[in-house]
C-alpha cells in the first residue's frame, strides 16, 4: 500500500507519449463497459421488479410508474416470506459457523502439525471435492433417513461440523505462510496444540475466515436441491419456496414482477454481507492464493 | 542452581541429516554461553533441542539437575527470544508479556508487578498498549527480550536475537544484553552466526561444525588457542591466512619462500613434513624498506581496503589456496564465495594506517614465530600450542 | 564413530522418547481432523460404498422390500447401450470445453484489467464480483427476464439493432443461455486468485524485461503467462469439475423441482449428473442410476487425471516448497 502509495506521485509526473494516453483511456472504456456487462442482468431484474404485476416483463425499458408494492406483495402475499427468511438464516448458520471454525482447525493441522500419513492425507480430503453430487445423492438420502434426519435440519448441522475439504485447503495454505517461530513461542509460553490455535492462529485469521464465511456462507444461503428433497414445507429456505414462484389469484400464471422482487430481498443479506467484508475479503484471496 | 548439561545430544532429522552429532557440554549457573558457528552447523537445531522444540534422537538434557529429555517445552521452565522475535501480531506489547504468564495461571498481581518490572528495565513503559507492527525493529527486540524476562525462567535461550537489527543497533543492544545478563545473573545459551557477537558476549563460547563442538573456551582461549583448523579459521576477522608448506632441510618452505625452522626452537622437531601455516592479518608487522628479516613474506599488493586507523592490504602468495572442507563451510556460510576464482592463495594484513599508498607496490612483512600457528593438512588439528601474547597490539619491527 | 555402549543406549531409549514426543503431536493432528473425518465418514464415504453396492442391483422404488437381488453389470451394459446417457455425456463434455476456456480467460482479463493500475480498482473488483454472492435461485429468475422473448433485455437491445428480436434464448439456445450465465456468475473468484497471482510476481521481472526491450505483448508471454501457470492449473481443475457438475441452475432456468426433478429441463441441458439425478428421481431406477454415476466418477477421474499429467509439460513451479 505505502508503496503505491508513494510511486504514485512520480508516475503522475512521467510525461506520456500520446499512444500510452490512448491506451490508457482504451483501458478506463474497457472497464466501464464491462462493468456494464457485469451489472446489467441484476439491473434488469431489479427494473422487473417494479413492473406492473400482470405486465409481465413487457413495457418500456424503465417502468413507469415504479411498482414499489411488488415487494409488499413479495413479503407478505403468497406466503409468510419472514418465516422462511428466518428458516434461511438458521439453515445458512449452522452449516458455515461449525464448517469453518472445524475447517479452520483442520487447515491449521494440515499447515503445522507434523504427523505421519498428513501429506497423504490431504491429497485425500482434496481427492473427496471430485466427488460428484450425484454419486452419493441417493445412498446419503437412505442414510438420512436410516439415522431419522429426514425432514429436520441435523443434515445441515452435520454439514456444518464436518466442513469443506475447500475451505481446509484455503486455511492451510494461509497458515502455511505464518512463521514457525511464533508456535515455538506460543510452545514456550506454554501452550498446547489447540490454545495455540485458539489464541494465536484464529485471532490472525481475520482475512480468510472472511472468505470462509462468505464462499460458504452464500452457498449454503442459496443452497436448493437438498432444501427441496429433506425438508417439510415448515422447514424449506426462501430459495425453495421463490423458486415455487407467486401466482396470481387463480394460480393461472406467474407475476413475474414478484418473482422478481423477491429474488432482490432474497439476494440482499448476502450482498449487504459481502459490501460489509469486502477489504477483508479482497485481501484474503490474496493472502490464501494458490501457491504450488 | 541451572547449570545446563548436555549428554551426547544427538539429533537427526527424518530425512537423514544428523543435524547435532553427539554433543556433550556442560553450561555453568548463570554463564553466558554462545554457540557459535556458521549456518548449518546444527547450532539452532541444539538449541531448539534445549528448548524442547525438537526431540533430542540420543543422548539426554538436564537443567538444574532435572532430566528433561522427554519434558515438553512448557515444564522446562525456560524462556526463549527468537531471531524473528515472533511477537504475537494481534496482542498489544503488554498482553505480548503476559501471555506466558497468563498461561501458566501465574496470580493476576504477580502479573502486573512483573510486567511493570520489565517495562522499567527494559524503558517498555511507553510501548505498553502498542501492537507489534507499531514498533520498530529494536523496540520489537526488547519486547522479545521482555516477554523472556518477566517470565524469570531458569534458563534464558536465544536464538540470533540481534540479526535483524542493523549494524548500528546491533552494537548498542549488544552491549544492553551484556549489562542485563550481568544483572540478572541467568544462565543464558545465545546462538550467532557471528563470531564477533561470540567473542563479546561470551563468557564461554562454544564453536560448532557439522554438529559437534570443535572447541568450547573462552573468548580469547577462541582466539589464541584454536585447536583445529576450524576454530583457527572461524574466528578472527579478518580471517586467519593460511597456507600449505613444506617442512624440510632446516626451514619451512611455501610460495617460494623459506623460513629458517631454528626460530621455533624445540617445537619444531614436532612438524610433520607437510603443515597448514596459519598466520592472523594482524599479526604481520610491515618491514622498513632494504631490511629483511629471516622470517619475513613479500608480496605485491592488488587490493588495499583503508578502515581508517588501520589498513588492510590483499597479496597473493604464490600457493595454491587451501580448500579442506572446513574452509570451505565457512566461506559458503559467509556467503564469501570470491567473484573471481583465485589459483593463488590471497594474503590479507592487517597494518597501521600511514600516509603512503600501498596498492600496486612490494610489500615485505615479518612474521613472529611465535604467533603462527601449524595445522595437521589431514586433521586439522593444531601442531604446537599457543597462548594469548602479553601485549595484543602487533609490533612493528 | 559411535561407540558399542553409546549406540546400545540409544536403542534401549529411542522407544520410549519416540512415544512421548511424536505421537502427541499426531494424535493432536488427528483429533483436529476428526469432525471432518465424522462427516465424511456419514456424508459421503458410506454413500459412495452404497452406491457402489447398488449398482449392482435392481435397486428401484418398487423393488424396494422385494425382489431385490445383485444383477451384476446389467446396468452398465444397459448404460453402454443407452444414447441418451452419451447424449448428456456429450453435453457434460460440450459445457466443459467451452466454459473453461470462457472462465479462465474471463477471470484473467478482468485480472489483467484491474491489475493494470486502473482508478477506482476497489468499485470495479465489486462489481464484477457481485455476481458470486448471488443466490442461484435469484440468478435464474433474473437470467428469465433476460433471456424473455417478448420484453427480455436481449431482443429488446436486438430489436434497437434492427433485428426481430423474437428469439425464446431459453428454450431455442438453452445452452447458449446456460453458459452466459455461468460465466457471469463464475468469473469473480477465479478474477481474484488470478489477481493474488498477478500480483505476485515480482515487478523487478517486468522492469528488467523492459530494459531488454521486451514489448506489452512479449512481457506478458514470457513473463506473466509462465509464472501464472500454476494458478491457471488451479483454475483448469477446478473449472473443470465445476463444469462437469453443473445440475442446479438447468433445474432452476427451467421451472424447477416441483414438476418432478427437472423433467421440463430441455434435453441439451440435461448433463450427466443430471440425467443421473432423474432416472434416481424421475424414475425410481437406483439402480441405474448409481451405475451411472459411477460411469460420471470415472469419466471425471480420468479427465482430470490428463489435466494434472498434461501439467508436468506446461505448467512452471519455479517457487521453492517451503515450511514443514
Amino acid at each position: 500500500m505505502t508503496v503505491a502509495a508513494e510511486a504514485a506521485p512520480v508516475r503522475r509526473r512521467r510525461r506520456r507519449t500520446p499512444m500510452q494516453f490512448a491506451l490508457r483511456r482504451a483501458l478506463d472504456a474497457l472497464v466501464l463497459v464491462l462493468a456494464v456487462v457485469f451489472l446489467a442482468p441484476i439491473v434488469w431484474g431489479f427494473l422487473g421488479s417494479l413492473r406492473e404485476v400482470y405486465a409481465g416483463l413487457t413495457g418500456p425499458a424503465i417502468p413507469s410508474p415504479a411498482h414499489w408494492d411488488n415487494y409488499s406483495y413479495a413479503w407478505s402475499g403468497e406466503f409468510a416470506f419472514s418465516h422462511y427468511l428466518w428458516n434461511t438464516v438458521v439453515l445458512t448458520l449452522i452449516a458455515t459457523v461449525p464448517a469453518v471454525m472445524t475447517s479452520a482447525l483442520a487447515g491449521y493441522a494440515f499447515a503445522r502439525l507434523r504427523a505421519r500419513g498428513r501429506n497423504t492425507f490431504f491429497i485425500f480430503v482434496l481427492g473427496t471435492t471430485f466427488i460428484p453430487v450425484a454419486v452419493v445423492f441417493i445412498p446419503f438420502f437412505w442414510v438420512v433417513v436410516k439415522l431419522g434426519m429426514y425432514s429436520t435440519r441435523w443434515p445441515w448441522l452435520i454439514w456444518g461440523i464436518s466442513g469443506s475439504a475447500y475451505l481446509i485447503f484455503l486455511f492451510r495454505q494461509f497458515y502455511a505462510s505464518f512463521p514457525t517461530e511464533l508456535d515455538d513461542a506460543a510452545a514456550i509460553d506454554g501452550c498446547g496444540h489447540l490454545r495455540t490455535f485458539l489464541h494465536v492462529y484464529l485471532p490472525n485469521s481475520a482475512a480468510p475466515l472472511a472468505v470462509a464465511f462468505m464462499l460458504l456462507g452464500t452457498g449454503w444461503w442459496g443452497e436448493y436441491i437438498y432444501a427441496t428433497l429433506l425438508l417439510p414445507d415448515q422447514l424449506v429456505p426462501l430459495g425453495v419456496k421463490i423458486n415455487v414462484g407467486y401466482y396470481d389469484p387463480g394460480q393461472q400464471f406467474t407475476l413475474v414482477p414478484v418473482t422478481l422482487a423477491a429474488s432482490i430481498l432474497f439476494m440482499l443479506p448476502p450482498i449487504l454481507a459481502f459490501f460489509a467484508l469486502q477489504k477483508k475479503l479482497a485481501r484474503g484471496i490474496v493472502t490464501t492464493g494458490v501457491k504450488g | 542452581m541451572a547449570e545446563i548439561e548436555l549428554q551426547t545430544v544427538v539429533k537427526t532429522f527424518p530425512n537423514g541429516v544428523r543435524a547435532v552429532d553427539g554433543v556433550d557440554l556442560t553450561i555453568e549457573d548463570g554463564e553466558f554461553m554462545v554457540l557459535v558457528g556458521p549456518s548449518g552447523c546444527g547450532k539452532t537445531t541444539l538449541l531448539r533441542c534445549i528448548a524442547g522444540l525438537e526431540e533430542v534422537t540420543d543422548g539426554a538434557i538436564l537443567i538444574a539437575g532435572r532430566d528433561v529429555t522427554d519434558v515438553d517445552p512448557k515444564h522446562r521452565d525456560i524462556a526463549m527470544v527468537f531471531q524473528n522475535y515472533a511477537l504475537y501480531p494481534h496482542m498489544s506489547v503488554h498482553r505480548n508479556i503476559a501471555f506466558g504468564l497468563k498461561v501458566r495461571r501465574t496470580p493476576r498481581n504477580e502479573i502486573a508487578a512483573r510486567i511493570s518490572d520489565t517495562a522499567r528495565l527494559l524503558g517498555l513503559e511507553d510501548l505498553m498498549d502498542r501492537r507489534p507492527l507499531a514498533l520498530s525493529g529494536g523496540q520489537r527486540q526488547r519486547v522479545a527480550m521482555g516477554r523472556a524476562i518477566a517470565r524469570r525462567p531458569l534458563v534464558y535461550l536465544m536464538d540470533e536475537p540481534l540479526s535483524n537489527l542493523d549494524a548500528k543497533l546491533r552494537v548498542r543492544v549488544r552491549a544492553d544484553l551484556a549489562r542485563l545478563h550481568a544483572q540478572l545473573g541467568v544462565t543464558t545459551v545465545y546462538v550467532t552466526h557471528d563470531q564477533v557477537e561470540a567473542m563479546t558476549l561470551g563468557q564461554r563460547a562454544a564453536v560448532m561444525n557439522a554438529g559437534k563442538i570443535q572447541q568450547v573456551d573462552t573468548p580469547q582461549g577462541l582466539y589464541w588457542s584454536p585447536v583445529n583448523l576450524f576454530v583457527a579459521a572461524f574466528i578472527g576477522s579478518p580471517s586467519m591466512n593460511l597456507v600449505e608448506a613444506d617442512v624440510a632441510d632446516g626451514a619451512l618452505r611455501f610460495a617460494g619462500f623459506s623460513l629458517p625452522l631454528a626460530a621455533l626452537g624445540a617445537d619444531a622437531a614436532k612438524l610433520p613434513e607437510r603443515v597448514i601455516l596459519g598466520v592472523r592479518p594482524e599479526h604481520f608487522a610491515e618491514v622498513e624498506d632494504g631490511r629483511s628479516p629471516a622470517w619475513s613474506i613479500e608480496g605485491d599488493v592488488t587490493v588495499e581496503e583503508n578502515l581508517g586507523v588501520e589498513v588492510l592490504v590483499f597479496f597473493p602468495v604464490d600457493a595454491p589456496p587451501v580448500e579442506t572442507d572446513e574452509i570451505v563451510s565457512i566461506r559458503e556460510a559467509e556467503e564469501d564465495a570470491l567473484l573471481v576464482q583465485e589459483a593463488r592463495a590471497l594474503f590479507t594484513a592487517r597494518l597501521p594506517s600511514g600516509r603512503r599508498q600501498l596498492i600496486g607496490k612490494k610489500i615485505r612483512l615479518a612474521l613472529d614465530p611465535e604467533r603462527c600457528y601449524f595445522f595437521d593438512p589431514v586433521t586439522g588439528e593444531s601442531l604446537l600450542a599457543r597462548s594469548a601474547a602479553d601485549e595484543l597490539v602487533p609490533a612493528t619491527v | 564413530m559411535a561407540t558399542a555402549e553409546t549406540s546400545l543406549a540409544g536403542i534401549a531409549a529411542k522407544p520410549i522418547r519416540r512415544a512421548s514426543f511424536r505421537r502427541r503431536e499426531t494424535s493432536a493432528f488427528y483429533g483436529f481432523l476428526s469432525p471432518w473425518l465424522l462427516g465424511f465418514v456419514v456424508l459421503t464415504s458410506v454413500p459412495l460404498v452404497l452406491a457402489f453396492a447398488m449398482s449392482f442391483s435392481n435397486l428401484t422404488t418398487v423393488n424396494l422390500h422385494t425382489n431385490l437381488r445383485y444383477v451384476g453389470t446389467d446396468n452398465y451394459v444397459r448404460a453402454y447401450h443407452d444414447h441418451e446417457m452419451w447424449y448428456s455425456m456429450q453435453r457434460t463434455v460440450i459445457l466443459m470445453v467451452t466454459l473453461v476456456p470462457l472462465w479462465i480467460v474471463t477471470q484473467l482479463a478482468l485480472a489483467m484489467i484491474l491489475d493494470a493500475g486502473i482508478r477506482f480498482l476497489g468499485l470495479w473488483r465489486t462489481i464484477f464480483y457481485l455476481a458470486v454472492v448471488i443466490p442461484a435461485v435469484s440468478k435464474a429468475f433474473i437470467w428469465k427476464a433476460i433471456a424473455d422473448p417478448d420484453g427480455g433485455l436481449v431482443n429488446r437491445i436486438v430489436r434497437v439493432l434492427g433485428g426481430r428480436g423474437d428469439t425464446d434464448w431459453l428454450l431455442d439456445h438453452p445452452t447458449g443461455t446456460l453458459i452466459a450465465l455461468l460465466v457471469w456468475g463464475g468469473a469473480g473468484v477465479g478474477m481474484l486468485i488470478f489477481l493474488a497471482g498477478l500480483k505476485s510476481i515480482p515487478q523487478e521481472l517486468y522492469e528488467v524485461a523492459r530494459i531488454d526491450g521486451a514489448s506489452a505483448i512479449r512481457r506478458f508471454t514470457s513473463i506473466t503467462l509462465p509464472l501464472l501457470t500454476p494458478v491457471i492449473m488451479f483454475q483448469l481443475v477446478w473449472g473443470l469439475v465445476g463444469a462437469a457438475n453443473v445440475y442446479v441452475e438447468p433445474i432452476l432456468l427451467s421451472s424447477g423441482l416441483q414438476q418432478g426433478l427437472g423433467s421440463s429441463v430441455p434435453v441439451e441441458n440435461v448433463t450427466f449428473n443430471l440425467y443421473a439425478l432423474q432416472r434416481i428421481f424421475g424414475d425410481g431406477d437406483f439402480g441405474y442410476g448409481a451405475a451411472i454415476a459411477w460411469i460420471f466418477v470415472l469419466f471425471l477421474l480420468i479427465v482430470t487425471a490428463l489435466v494434472f499429467w498434461s501439467g508436468r509439460f506446461w505448467v512452471f513451479y519455479g517457487r521453492e516448497q517451503h515450511g514443514r
